[in-house]
């Protein structure tokens, strides 16, 4: 038996839906965040707001494979901008261009708590340990 | 051989992200096809994913129990395992395998249980990290997990909880030291009304990992601490807050939170007091400002994560206008094992006003990085030189360290020659620095002080919510001019400039993120002015 709700629930899950849309579609579109703001009653504006406010929202489509670089203390000093910048010239993209060259895009990244490896290159999701250049 | 019918021989290998990236999937898959093929003789060893095995480093790491004893491997690779598993099978030691140069090489993983990385740990909120299998809810129930949970039901009011908090002297782990016992107590007293409780576990400091080992590792014992908690301040329904960057610990919490509920330690009324407590998961989208407990609750209501004024703090009103209590995940991870001991036994760990242990994540330039969990009031020198060893091939007392660096972007430097002060919350305040949620990233002769306070500076302009001015426009500014500092073309009058401005941000902001953003430059001024003086432009006298 589940407990009833003992408060009035906060409107909580618009969070949670914007992870969820951008898992289906790789981003949020105008369309899919104006009809998040339908589905939920929610002010379009404010459904904008918390989208664009967040890093890990994409507003624009990403690349199909993406690069990225930890900038976290433990990672800098072990070398992630000339990590970076060594990525940046084999990919021939910019740093934090999420249009990359339409393949491929660079990115910096919060640290991930793999400080223990640094620095930490992350492909395509998966976090792995980079050599020093 | 009776002794391994007793002792099963079993496998642990580090499932955490950090293994996980240095390649323990590899070595899974490996051993995982070298077990289920068979051959050898004896009971088969049992593989383990476990949690946070402490020494980052040397991942992936991988602890052989035999007969009672413990081996801990570093940096396998599946080339090792039929030796591994030869060794595992048949005698630890025997005469014979000395000889066998395949023997001898696995040997050279092998790691120094007795080292002082190991030997000055003292595991209490990560007492059975690395021993259960996180996955496993029957494997944390045979570690004892919701055992106290269960006697505090069953034997102690709420009021008597609280008062064994108290007692124990625990203060919140995530930085600010506030006590715990007393947080719990303004929340259970505000007048009759829902309350709830949050656990913090949106930790966006670079360097610091203890809370994602926690939840990786033994995300039951977090589910206990909150439930205690929830008990303790008469709350029902809670929050878990973790950061998106973190989708293993998201994925063991939320497995674990449905086997507890499945199984009815959680979510369903005790027959004895009715408590029933029900924790959700919110998963964070990348806020550094998060981690404040008011953007905190505004990001779980929805919203952006932007701070408000306090009071009413949390504790009075909080989500939805209800009484809410937060807490950082190691602080609630701390509980169980604090109530097993009691309070008094607790508060006799460490320094009287600051008790207990504090889980640290070393990294930078050392030899060994990883997570230690240590009495509070140990000295800095002891974390990062004798444990963690140092900066590799460094020279001298310091070992070849140039400082600390504490508490992330809202922390700051600590020299070499302060590495004797012993690690407290006050301590650390009065050297300009701050204990912070516990990463420890060293830094060697090759930082350069004002780079790095640059780094963290432009990280805070970029993670300010821009709500107050002070810290929206003054991390930029305090971020330009340090850069100008850094091109060499900054006068004496711009570092005054610096130094003003940094006290107004520092005393104007709105919240602890804008409070603290120059704490990293100003600790760096303090201690290491020169390498700031050493850049500025010569003074041009006929300018004046």
């Amino acid at each position: 038996m589940a407990p009833e709700t003992p408060f009035p629930q906060p409107p909580g899950r618009l969070i949670e839906v914007l992870h969820q849309r951008q898992q289906q579609h790789g981003h949020l579109s105008r369309t899919t965040l104006a009809m998040v703001a339908q589905e939920l009653r929610l002010p379009p504006a404010h459904v904008y707001g918390v989208a664009s406010f967040y890093h890990l929202f994409r507003l624009t489509p990403p690349t199909p494979h993406r690069c990225g670089i930890c900038f976290g203390t433990a990672c800098l000093l072990r070398g992630a901008a000339a990590l970076a910048a060594a990525q940046a010239q084999r990919l021939g993209v910019r740093l934090d261009d999420p249009a990359g060259d339409g393949l491929w895009s660079l990115e910096t990244v919060s640290c991930l708590g793999a400080c223990g490896l640094a620095p930490v290159l992350v492909m395509d999701g998966v976090p792995r340990r980079a050599e020093a250049p | 051989m009776r002794d391994g019918e007793t002792a099963p021989v079993q496998l642990r290998l580090c499932d955490a992200s950090g293994c996980r990236a240095a390649g323990a999937g590899a070595l899974a898959a490996a051993l995982g096809a070298a077990l289920e093929g068979g051959g050898g003789q004896g009971p088969r060893p049992r593989l383990k994913p476990v949690g946070c095995l402490r020494l980052c480093s040397h991942g992936p790491l991988l602890a052989l129990d035999h007969g009672g004893a413990s081996a801990l491997y570093g940096g396998l690779t599946a080339e090792q395992v039929p030796t591994l598993l030869a060794i595992a099978c048949n005698h630890p030691g025997g005469h014979d395998g000395d000889r066998d140069p395949r023997r001898r090489a696995l040997e050279a993983h092998r790691l120094d249980s007795h080292h002082p990385f190991f030997a000055l740990q003292h595991p209490l909120v990560l007492e059975t990290c690395g021993l259960v299998d996180p996955t496993d809810l029957d494997d944390a129930l045979a570690h004892g997990a919701y055992r106290q949970l269960q006697r505090l039901l069953a034997t102690a009011t709420p009021a008597q909880v609280r008062a064994e908090v108290r007692r124990s002297g625990l203060r919140g782990r995530g930085g600010a030291g506030y006590p715990t016992g007393l947080k719990w107590d303004t929340v259970a007293l505000q007048p009759p009304a829902p309350r709830l409780v949050v656990a913090n576990g949106d930790e966006g400091d670079p360097g610091a990992f203890m809370d994602r080992s926690v939840l990786e590792g033994d995300p039951h014992r977090l589910l206990e601490g909150l439930a205690i908690a929830a008990y303790a301040v008469g709350a029902r329904h809670g929050y878990i807050y973790v950061r998106a960057e973190y989708p293993l610990a998201i994925e063991r919490l939320l497995r674990a939170v449905v086997q507890a509920m499945e199984r009815g330690l959680l979510g369903q009324a005790d027959p004895a007091t009715g408590f029933a407590f029900v924790p959700e998961l919110r998963v964070g989208a990348g806020a550094y400002v998060c981690g404040e407990e008011t953007a905190l609750l505004a990001s779980i209501a929805g919203g952006r994560g932007i701070p408000r004024q306090r009071p009413p703090f949390p504790a009075q009103a909080g989500l939805a206008g209800c009484p809410t209590l937060i807490n950082n995940i190691e602080t609630l991870a701390a509980l169980p094992a604090l109530l097993r001991m009691g309070g008094e036994a607790y508060a006799a760990i460490g320094p009287a006003a600051c008790p207990g242990t504090k889980v640290f994540s070393v990294s930078g330039s050392v030899v060994r990085t990883g997570l230690v969990e240590v009495p509070m009031g140990i000295s800095l020198r002891t974390v990062v030189q004798t444990m963690a060893g140092g900066v590799p091939g460094g020279i001298g007392a310091d070992g070849g360290i140039k400082a600390v660096q504490t508490g992330g972007p809202s922390g700051g430097c600590l020299p070499a020659a302060l590495l004797d002060t012993p690690i407290d919350y006050e301590g650390l305040r009065a050297l300009g620095s701050s204990l912070g949620s516990g990463g420890l990233v060293v830094l060697d002769h090759s930082c350069a002080m004002p780079e790095l306070a640059r780094h963290f500076m432009a990280f805070c302009a970029g993670e300010s919510c821009g709500k107050c001015i002070p810290c929206r426009a003054g991390t930029v500014q305090l971020a330009d001019l340090l850069e100008r500092l850094m091109q060499r073309r900054a006068t004496a009058a711009d570092l005054d400039l610096i130094e003003q401005l940094a006290a107004v941000v520092q005393r104007t902001s709105l919240c602890g993120l804008g409070q603290t953003a120059p704490n990293p430059l100003v600790s760096t001024l303090r201690h290491f002015r020169h390498e700031y003086s050493e850049r500025l432009l010569p003074d041009e006298p006929w300018l004046s």
